[in-house]
């Protein structure tokens, strides 16, 4: 990780305050149930829960990609306008743009002219450690690299709030376990809050300070659990009894596959 | 490329074509198949190099207008497309339209341009523009409509104006569906322009309604050839700028080079 990056904890983390939030879909009917919870500044909070559950969804709303039927989803910061940036399940790369160009998008968006938007793109993709492959297109690029483009990309507009909707889950487990070590250095590097969508178990536990489980559809919350875990995680806390005492707490509040919530 | 592999690239299209070429010299030479009829390649041959000035006057008469065609109908198609893409009841309302202008046949409409821009050019032109305009509006709508639903809530996120999300993202994703619509487009460009001919004089066209009416069957059949040669360059310079275009990152094209 880069000293320098480091050194940038200036993100102040956005608040979320999720007030009994019901949203349904034609075809699928009620998906999330008057589901309520608050997360502070600077936490980083995984939602868990089985597949279908209603995860991405509390995520779309939560991101203002959707708006709930009943209820609301306030997102507030004390720097003023909440700034968000959301990873995808799929890297969601461009096929036609350069890693570089990824990373800017963004910021082209808003505005930014290209040189500017190309230094603060650069600073982020070393922070993944990707500063080399600026010129690679995505097809050029294995699956983990592609996902830390897309988390650099978000990273770029220096979000209050990260949102990630279960980015690892397509990778083999070494790869996987990297990232998970990389995203929890970049969480507190920059301090801002974190909303992390997955249906693993362990790896909800290894990076939150925070976990949430959700039923099975329509989901409501089933438990809002603190992690009493060390701030910095490193391999060997996966073998640690702590770390295994946790996973044991949080599985056996998950809902059983079929069962009817 | 060695020489024994580039053999086994040319040669399974080149032997039926000798096959066939030396079928009909020896047949019309030995007077099976009247000449009046089907003429003996060399004839043909001997035509193209009498005639060369002519036919190349024609048809560079024919491509000029196969080329105008093309691009009036790329921009008109294109534009088309867009407009329907950016909304539902547009694309209800106007889209059978356009198929519908698909299915009528231009050589029965080709009078009519007659009557709208006069004998010339003019008419060549709008009659390559008709024949080629819909596979543009089709393929470029499909491109359109197909951008990754992902990538759409990306630009959504980062509350991107419409035109924003129309040239960084859609048209880019529509790319290689745009240039396979220019690639059918283009072949049917040049027979749109020579239907034109037929009907408003000069190029390719008037060369082969004229030697018909000669009982030229040399003439027909190098006109026709070089007619085709017309679309095959056509296309060729569509797939060479597909290539420049998307060579680095669409599979498609990554795959070919």
């Amino acid at each position: 990780m880069n000293s320098n990056l480091d050194s940038d904890k200036q993100r102040a983390g956005a608040t979320i305050r999720c007030e009994a939030v019901s949203r349904s879909f034609s075809g699928t009917g009620l998906v999330l149930d008057r589901i309520s919870f608050q997360v502070e500044p600077g936490e980083f909070v995984a939602v868990l829960g089985p597949s279908g559950s209603g995860k991405s969804s509390l995520l779309r709303l939560t991101a203002g990609l959707d708006q709930p039927d009943r209820g609301q989803l306030v997102i507030e910061a004390a720097s003023g306008a909440p700034s968000r940036g959301f990873v995808f399940q799929d890297a969601t790369l461009m096929p036609w743009r350069t890693v570089l160009r990824n990373t800017t998008l963004p910021l082209e968006l808003a505005g930014w002219s290209r040189a500017d938007a190309v230094g603060r793109a650069s600073e982020e993709l070393r922070r993944v450690r990707l500063a080399e492959f600026g010129a690679r297109y995505p097809h050029e690029l294995s699956g983990g690299m592609k996902m830390r483009t897309s988390v650099a990309r978000a990273l770029t507009t220096q979000p209050n709030l990260l949102l990630l909707d279960e980015p690892f889950a397509a990778l083999d487990e070494p790869t996987r376990h990297g990232l998970q070590m990389q995203l929890r250095e970049i969480w507190l590097a920059l301090g801002m809050t974190v909303l992390f969508v997955t249906h693993s178990v362990t790896e909800a536990v290894f990076l939150a300070d925070r976990i949430i489980v959700l039923s099975h559809r329509p989901a409501r919350l089933l438990l809002d659990h603190k992690v009493s875990l060390p701030e910095s995680r490193d391999a060997e806390l996966r073998t640690s009894l702590d770390y295994v005492n946790e996973v044991r707490r949080i599985a056996a509040a998950m809902p059983v596959s079929g069962e009817a919530s | 490329m060695t020489l024994r592999a580039r053999l086994a690239s040319w040669l399974p299209p080149l032997l039926p074509l000798i096959v066939s070429l030396g079928v009909a010299e020896v047949a019309v030479r030995l007077a099976w198949v009247p000449s009046y009829l089907v003429p003996a390649p060399s004839e043909v041959m001997q035509s193209l190099f009498d005639d060369r000035v002519e036919l190349l006057l024609a048809a560079w008469a024919t491509l000029s207008s196969a080329l105008a065609g093309l691009a009036l109908s790329f921009a008109a198609g294109t534009f088309f497309a867009i407009a329907l893409s950016s909304s539902d009841l547009a694309r209800r309302a106007f889209y059978p339209y356009a198929v519908f202008f698909q299915t009528v046949p231009i050589i029965s409409i080709a009078p009519l341009l007659v009557i709208w821009f006069g004998f010339g050019q003019p008419t060549v032109i709008a009659s390559a523009a008709i024949v080629s305009v819909f596979p543009i509006i089709a393929s470029t709508l499909l491109g359109l409509k197909s951008t990754e639903p992902a990538l759409l809530d990306l630009f959504k996120l980062y509350t991107a104006s419409s035109g924003q999300i129309l040239w960084m993202l859609k048209i880019p994703f529509a790319l290689p569906q745009i240039f396979s619509g220019l690639r059918i487009a283009s072949g049917l460009a040049v027979v749109g322009a020579i239907v034109g001919e037929f009907i408003g004089g000069g190029g390719l066209g008037s060369v082969v309604d004229a030697a018909r009416t000669q009982q030229r069957i040399d003439r027909v059949f190098a006109a026709v050839l070089i007619s085709s040669l017309l679309g095959v360059v056509l296309v060729g310079a569509v797939n060479f700028i597909s290539a420049l275009s998307l060579g680095s990152w669409h599979s498609s094209e990554r795959n070919s080079s």
